[in-house]
């Protein structure tokens, strides 16, 4: 299909193309059929959406490396299936995005230099009750651990063997919420899928998500001394709002 | 193609890393656009761009002629975006299954949705109503400044024929986003 004389000036136009016999022929048009000068700003218009529709998405793919390849020699490289089948490295991209966006790592990283600084990671497991095996009900099989002590006597340190993964995620949820520390479940976020070879199903990657409250006196963040030693910083209030974060 | 980088893509081609890296960065965003031309509406760019770069690892080593680099790349990319309609409906089972929402407003997805311009959106979905022989060549001098010669010779047609696709295309897209803005 070929282009018609108004069709290809205004294209030229656009491309920065347009000779001045182009010009004088576009303007002759358009005396005659002004709508020449409205098709020449539509075609203007839609070219820069375009161009930027084009830098919004062409410039967030500068994630999407090569993936890595065994030695080949001369020939066919062998891409590595531990770490690079697409769809493995399609959900490093993934990866990548979430952990990227909405100031996730930043809530991450106030967390963790809380917890460093408040000592909470040190103390033995299930120090919180709302977590204490006791509470699991009669089915639960508890063993003190010789090593960390129990934290208190009706809370052994480490909970072995017959608590499935469910369950522990239903008494999560329960009493995450009876005490008011569990605020919300967001939607599952799925990462990646991937037929499984040899059968009909398929493997699911996926993310949950929980929104949790907690009261603190101080907020720290990593920070970094001059000798690139880590150091807890405490965070002012305003600023912790400033960030959108917590 | 000058001989630094007919070197470039012959050490790609026997497997050198750095030289594999180097290429694909020359030639990721070209690749992107070549996807972005025939890629099912609503396929994951970077997906689909991860695919490629897959197949650029395995498969380079198959490529005889240096300057053959560009067209066999772009048949890898518009195979890629093909066989990605297949792939888009086993992803829309197993997020059934699971009973999420892709749509849910408060999905990541939605987030990424939400992000971009309303207008570079509008351009996206007016150019996926084009067909794709108009599509490419707009992309290519859109969104890459290559010129028509260069087009044609990616296209492997005269270069009369991309003048005529370009200013053709150019118009229905116009028409397509207007109507858009003006459904009456």
């Amino acid at each position: 299909m070929n282009a018609s004389r108004d069709e290809l000036l205004i294209s030229r136009v656009l491309d920065a193309d347009a000779a001045a016999s182009d010009w004088s022929e576009l303007e002759r048009m358009a005396e005659q059929d002004p709508t020449v000068w409205r098709d020449l700003g539509d075609s203007f218009r839609a070219e820069i959406a375009v161009r930027n529709a084009g830098e919004e998405l062409l410039g967030s793919i500068r994630a999407v490396e090569l993936p890595a390849a065994h030695a080949s020699g001369y020939g066919n490289a062998q891409v590595s299936h531990a770490a690079t089948r697409p769809q493995q490295a399609t959900r490093s991209s993934h990866r990548g995005r979430i952990i990227g966006g909405a100031g996730w790592l930043a809530a991450l990283v106030l967390l963790c230099a809380w917890l460093h600084a408040s000592g909470a990671t040190q103390t033995p497991k299930f120090e919180d009750d709302s977590l204490a095996p006791r509470r699991l009900g009669g089915e639960l099989a508890v063993a003190g651990d010789a090593a960390n002590g129990p934290a208190n006597s009706a809370a052994p340190a480490v909970a072995v063997g017959v608590i499935t993964f469910d369950d522990a995620l239903s008494h999560y949820r329960t009493s995450g919420r009876e005490e008011g520390r569990l605020v919300n479940e967001l939607p599952m976020m799925v990462v990646d899928t991937q037929p499984q070879a040899g059968s009909d199903q398929l493997e699911v990657l996926y993310l949950r998500r929980f929104l949790e409250r907690t009261t603190v006196d101080q907020v720290y963040e990593l920070g970094t001394r001059d000798d690139g030693t880590a150091v807890a910083v405490p965070v002012q209030y305003t600023k912790l709002t400033d960030r959108g974060s917590l | 193609m000058t001989d630094a980088t007919a070197d470039l893509v012959h050490r790609a081609c026997t497997g050198d890393r750095s030289a594999q890296q180097a290429l694909w960065e020359e030639h990721r965003r070209w690749v992107a656009t070549i996807l972005l031309a025939h890629r099912p509406a609503g396929a994951d760019l970077d997906d689909l761009l991860q695919d490629v770069a897959v197949v650029f690892v395995e498969r380079l080593g198959e490529l005889r002629d240096a300057t053959r680099l560009r067209p066999w790349l772009r048949t890898v990319a518009i195979n890629t975006a093909r066989t990605s309609v297949r792939r888009s409906k086993v992803q829309t089972r197993a997020i059934t299954g699971l009973d999420v929402d892709p749509t849910d407003p408060q999905s990541e997805r939605a987030d990424d949705a939400r992000a971009a311009t309303e207008e570079a959106q509008a351009a996206l979905a007016a150019l996926d109503e084009l067909p794709p022989d108009f599509r490419e060549p707009i992309l290519l001098r859109s969104m890459q400044g290559m010129s028509q010669q260069r087009i044609a010779r990616v296209l492997g047609v005269p270069e009369t024929t991309v003048e005529n696709r370009l200013a053709r295309g150019r118009k229905l897209l116009a028409r397509v986003l207007a109507r858009k803005e003006c459904p009456k």
